[in-house]
């Protein structure tokens, strides 16, 4: 499990995303491989991790058909990739039946969507931000984590970002000693969004916000960038000398 | 592998619109229906309003007709666009908080309340499965002569095994057909040849008998009209077919051709009804006299059309029942629920579904006359509507909830005057019942 400390601020880039992050990629990768392996097993009463139930998969002899409709050539592209490994094991061919059908004649880029979802730790919390993350339909365009014991600043944020009447719903569930993660995403994937932290990172409350322009959100993101860029200054700024003073130790110790 | 690489570098924002543009004018824009996109819109809301008539409404229509000729025939006009606003307050809800109605009210106004809202919904559709079943298995008596408690369990099976292992949508679609056959209510109508400037005038002008029947009768034909298990699927249809703000407009039309179609149909029932049935001092009493309003157009074969039309209303309508209430208690609890997941992968929602198809048998093989079973469910739909719809304009009139998306005055209007509606004549219902007793 992820040893750093819980978030506390806006989505780290790379160099911090680390643990939660690479576990819950690796995570949605296994049980998208669990889910090909009860496929060959006979047992597709689960959907597919990230195709949900509209994709559809079931053992004919040593042929593995595949049917229902993905959104984009992409995904078909993908879910071939995915039963490659299938091949000898008990499956000699696939047939691909899939049917590539957009998903809604919705356009995307015009409204945005927030979504606050409580949980009872951090790393829960931290977890459903890097499930999220590396769900292929889903692209989140600001994720925050508030923990409950965590300081002023990540509260400021957290009712930066958070209509009032919103803040009150999430400051009741951080004095109720749980964790919230705050994220937006194009209208469009909202209910992708709903269902993927209702039901595979199993939030205690999902609450979905209106929609709002997108414009609206992105000039709050730059404000919250500016924030979190400043913070990472002084955080590097920190971990060089925690870094120096390291390293001059470790020579220190090579020395003796 | 179908999974995202690490996030890309984000990019600078830059938008060239003014800020702070509502989200309603750009949702607007971008849903625009051409008059060519009418129709593909219109046609399937057209083919979902027919399946609105279940055997229940049917029955109801038909008491109405009978016991009161045309003097309702108002409250159908009125209750058209009280309907039309009242289920597109429903699909809204759904588009833009992407969670169901009992899951709204549960978020935004506390689990105590969408528990007596729920607990309200569940107790209606649970009577109106019983109420269903026993019609459905007396219009079987009627055709083959067999008792029809013998049919009730079968049919209850059969449903129940559709709807939780097999695709339920595929075979809806099928059974569509079927239902149109009520559509030959409108010739029947016209064939009976009823006194149509009386019928005009009564659907324009309000003719108010004040006693038990007539408010019975307003009652179950606005209970089985603007109908509370309606609010609870149409919310959830909007989640399966994830249907966002962006398909309001369309999801509006599709609603306004269904319903006005449903009532078109209801408003013709009624009128063969008074035009057959009222005119002769006939009650509705069994099934076979129900049907008889057939007969101005097929004769002595109105007993097997009207059974086609009743099976059909009730296969669909059941599993379309049983699936609210399971939506409902599924949203009080936040379970996972959809009729598009297998039954191991959403077993407290199937659970639910399957006990209500239970229930509803314990209630159809209980003995209960299946005619007053039918039309006192629609009673009871009556009576719980407008807490439901004063819940529904709540949360659809709150900002924080809908945001730009909130309703406009014309809406909330109307709501309102439903609300209004339904109310008085629950209160005149209960008066005229406790005074004179009922009839």
């Amino acid at each position: 499990m992820n040893s750093d400390p819980p978030h506390t601020g806006p989505h780290q880039p790379a160099g911090r995303e680390a643990v939660g992050e690479q576990e819950s990629f690796e995570i949605l990768r296994d049980r998208v491989r669990a889910w090909w392996t009860q496929v060959l097993a006979g047992q597709v009463d689960q959907a597919h991790p990230v195709q949900g139930s509209n994709l559809k998969a079931r053992i004919d002899g040593s042929t593995l058909v595949i049917s229902g409709t993905v959104p984009s050539e992409a995904d078909r592209r993908e879910i071939e990739s995915e039963v490659e490994h299938l091949r000898g094991n008990g499956v000699d061919n696939v047939r691909d039946e899939l049917q590539i059908e957009p998903r809604g004649d919705e356009e995307p880029g015009l409204l945005v969507q927030t979504l606050i979802g409580a949980f009872d730790t951090a790393e829960q919390a931290g977890f459903a931000e890097g499930y999220l993350q590396g769900h292929a339909h889903v692209d989140p365009q600001r994720m925050l984590v508030v923990a409950a014991d965590a300081g002023d600043e990540a509260r400021v944020a957290l009712r930066s970002v958070l209509p009032e009447a919103y803040q009150e719903k999430a400051e009741q569930a951080l004095a109720a000693g749980r964790s919230v993660l705050v994220v937006t995403v194009d209208e469009t994937e909202a209910f992708q969004a709903r269902e993927l932290l209702d039901e595979e990172t199993r939030s205690l409350e999902t609450i979905v916000l209106p929609p709002e322009p997108a414009e609206r959100s992105q000039m709050i993101r730059a404000g919250l960038r500016r924030g979190a860029s400043a913070r990472r200054s002084q955080g590097m700024e920190r971990a060089d000398s925690a870094k120096a003073e390291a390293v001059g130790m470790e020579d220190r110790q090579h020395e003796h | 592998m179908s999974i995202k690489p690490p996030p890309r570098a984000e990019e600078t924002p830059d938008s060239s619109d003014p800020p702070g543009t509502g989200a309603q004018a750009r949702v607007e824009r971008a849903q625009r229906v051409s008059p060519r996109d009418i129709l593909k819109v219109v046609g399937p809301g057209i083919i979902t309003g027919g399946a609105d008539n279940d055997p229940a409404g049917v029955t109801t229509y038909s008491v109405v007709g009978a016991q009161n000729g045309y003097s309702q025939n108002w409250l159908l006009l009125i209750s058209v666009p009280l309907l039309i606003v009242i289920q597109q307050m429903c699909a809204r809800v759904g588009s833009v908080t992407k969670t169901d109605l009992a899951s709204a009210i549960r978020i935004h106004y506390g689990r105590k309340i969408a528990a007596a809202a729920v607990l309200l919904v569940v107790i209606a559709n649970i009577a109106t499965i019983g109420a269903d079943l026993v019609m459905m298995a007396s219009v079987l008596e009627l055709i083959t002569g067999a008792k029809y408690i013998y049919f009730i369990v079968p049919l209850a099976a059969l449903m129940a095994y559709v709807t939780i292992f097999l695709d339920y949508k595929t075979f809806s679609r099928y059974l569509l057909w079927l239902v149109a056959v009520f559509a030959a209510y409108i010739v029947a109508a016209v064939l009976a040849h009823p006194d149509w400037p009386q019928v005009l005038q009564q659907t324009v002008l309000p003719h108010i008998h004040p006693n038990a029947t007539y408010f019975l009768g307003a009652v179950g034909l606005l209970g089985t009209t603007i109908t509370p298990y309606l609010f609870f699927w149409q919310t959830s249809g909007e989640i399966e077919e994830r249907r966002g703000v962006q398909g309001i407009t369309r999801s509006n039309l599709d609603i306004a051709a269904g319903m006005i179609w449903s009532n078109v149909t209801a408003f013709f029932i009624v009128v063969v009804c008074g035009a057959v049935l009222y005119t002769h001092g006939t009650q509705i009493q069994t099934a076979a006299d129900a049907a008889r309003a057939l007969e101005p157009l097929v004769g002595s074969s109105a007993k097997y059309l009207f059974s086609v039309g009743i099976l059909g209303a009730g296969l669909l309508a059941i599993p379309v029942l049983a699936a609210s209430t399971a939506y409902c208690v599924g949203g009080l609890f936040g379970w996972r629920r959809s009729l598009t997941r297998h039954v191991n992968n959403a077993p407290e929602f199937y659970l639910v579904l399957g006990v209500a198809i239970l229930v509803g048998v314990q209630l159809a093989i209980s003995g209960v006359d299946p005619i007053k079973a039918l039309f006192y469910s629609q009673v009871l739909d009556g009576l719980i509507a407008p807490v439901l719809v004063v819940l529904l304009l709540l949360l659809t009139s709150s900002r924080t909830v809908m945001g730009d998306f909130v309703n406009g005055a014309w809406t909330r209007n109307l709501g309102w005057a439903a609300v209004g509606v339904l109310v008085v004549a629950d209160l005149a219902m209960v008066y005229s019942v406790a005074t004179s007793g009922l009839p």
